[in-house]
């Protein structure tokens, strides 16, 4: 069920909104017929909400089909017109470069590029907001990009980790655990992807495939004998779409 | 740890070295002494010139029981000559192999434990070293860790973390080794570090020990160490260690109280 404000929303007139098949009615549909009840501030939060779970699914599939390698961090690479390596193996926005273009540097040079799964999926919600919000504005909020697996995340992405959600949506950073993995490939010690649709996640390294597929690599990559599988977390993560939601429209009215 | 430690075990710095008491200074294996005296080129040089002018006397060096990993590390990989390679102990041996990243079969169970033990024990006072000597002391300390559950490895699994924490270098694959097997005693020592005079110290010590519920930055780093250390004294037997990995979140709750255990208890 979806309210804005204190109104149930009538499902037929928003999901009419979007093209039948597209993302935003899929998703549309998950959460007219959840238990849970999302609520909205207003029209356009959900509508925001809509538009950068779709960019976040296009990126995810862009990156997919960009020559950006899968590297351990040790042995990671960046571009340095736009990004300085550091000693840990992560991409510190060099000074003096907008954030904008070295996010869209990631996608355009991307053979220059290498890294793990857990940073390819920071790329890809730096790159969905790039997508969706005017240039002043990624700018402005992000102006020190630290790309490096799960730290040093800027504040406005917000991203949380949910334990367990009611429901799981296209856009939803999802994360294969693989407990028994071979201690010389610790890499492979889990696998972070975004749930794209009809099954389907991405995960940078593996590539765009169901979660038995993403469970079967995995469990390739165990120490021999284990019989311990890889296996799907319960827990979701999201960025604050809400307060993202909120600096794009209230930059729109100054 | 304590210099009487370091004299002990045997493993040396340089700056132990020049501080070392003369007897003791004479048990140090002479290979190490040039590398840490004169520098990793001179060692190289002053070995293959052994090599070509006294053979034996190279063997009987490079398998001495005394020999630091580092000194392997650098003269080991360079070393053709095949009536040395024949010669050399299984220590030396199955470290070549460690490094060169061969799987892990061809020698026994123990065998691969004595050596991942040396590797890191003498080792880990070069990390730093280069990305490749760094790789190999991450890859032992996993292996005790992970496969062979060893925790007396961990002390010196942690000395690197925080170091290298202090240089901004690469953590993550050695944290992972540290609490895959790390217990109460662990968590204990990690507490301590809250009270270090090293700000950087005290920022990691308080990212591992998030689940204490009583940690809060704006205490004194001397409060913040009692109310941890009080805090696992008291969920010492309710503590359950989590899996969670900063490659998996954000913010990873390694450990957490076991309501199941907690409930029980009451």
């Amino acid at each position: 069920m979806i309210k804005i404000g204190n109104s149930i929303i009538d499902g037929n007139s928003l999901a009419n909104k979007y093209p039948q098949n597209s993302i935003e009615a899929k998703i549309i549909n998950i959460l007219l017929s959840s238990s849970e009840i999302y609520r909205y501030d207003s029209m356009n939060q959900l509508a925001f909400e809509l538009k950068l779970r779709k960019s976040i699914v296009n990126a995810a599939k862009e990156l997919n089909r960009s020559r950006l390698a899968f590297k351990v961090f040790r042995k990671s690479k960046a571009n340095d017109d736009y990004w300085v390596r550091t000693r840990e193996g992560g991409f510190l926005l060099k000074n003096g470069v907008k954030p904008s273009d070295a996010i869209k540097d990631i996608y355009i040079n991307s053979s220059k590029y290498g890294t793990e799964c857990s940073t390819a999926k920071v790329i890809v919600y730096y790159k969905a907001l790039v997508d969706i919000l005017p240039e002043e504005l990624f700018n402005r909020l992000f102006p020190d990009i630290y790309l490096m697996n799960w730290q040093h995340l800027n504040r406005n992405l917000g991203i949380v980790d949910y334990p367990q959600v009611a429901d799981y949506l296209p856009g939803d950073g999802r994360y294969f655990k693989n407990p028994d993995v071979k201690p010389t490939n610790p890499e492979w010690q889990g696998e972070n992807t975004f749930y794209l649709d009809n099954g389907l996640y991405y995960g940078h390294g593996i590539g765009i495939t169901s979660a038995d597929k993403i469970i079967e690599a995995l469990n390739k990559k165990r120490i021999r004998g284990s019989n311990v599988s890889a296996y799907l977390l319960k827990s979701a993560k999201r960025p604050n779409f809400k307060h993202l939601s909120n600096m794009y429209y209230n930059a729109s009215v100054q | 740890m304590s210099l009487n430690w370091r004299y002990n075990k045997l493993y040396y710095s340089k700056e132990v070295l020049f501080a070392m008491p003369l007897k003791l200074f004479r048990k140090i294996d002479e290979l190490d002494k040039i590398r840490l005296k004169k520098g990793n080129n001179e060692i190289k040089a002053v070995f293959n010139s052994l090599v070509k002018n006294n053979a034996e006397k190279a063997i009987k060096l490079i398998n001495d029981k005394n020999l630091q990993f580092t000194s392997l590390f650098i003269i080991g990989p360079g070393i053709k000559d095949k009536s040395i390679l024949d010669n050399l102990n299984q220590r030396n041996k199955c470290s070549l192999e460690v490094i060169k990243g061969v799987p892990f079969d061809t020698y026994s169970r123990q065998e691969y434990y004595s050596v991942l033990k040396w590797i890191l024990e003498t080792g880990y006072r070069e990390d730093g070293l280069n990305e490749e000597y760094d790789e190999v002391l991450d890859t032992a300390a996993i292996i005790l860790s992970k496969v062979y559950k060893d925790n007396q490895s961990l002390p010196v699994i942690e000395e690197m973390i925080f170091s290298r924490y202090r240089q901004g270098a690469f953590i993550y694959d050695l944290v992972w080794a540290f609490f895959e097997a790390a217990n109460w005693e662990d968590l204990i020592r990690l507490a301590k570090r809250l009270r270090s005079s090293d700000p950087k110290d005290n920022e990691l010590a308080r990212k591992f020990l998030n689940f204490i519920p009583c940690l809060d930055i704006n205490k004194s780093p001397e409060m913040q160490y009692r109310c941890s250390i009080k805090w696992l004294k008291e969920n010492r037997s309710l503590l359950f260690y989590t899996g969670e990995t900063n490659l998996q979140t954000c913010d990873p709750v390694r450990f957490a109280v076991s309501e199941k255990k907690k409930g029980g208890r009451k």
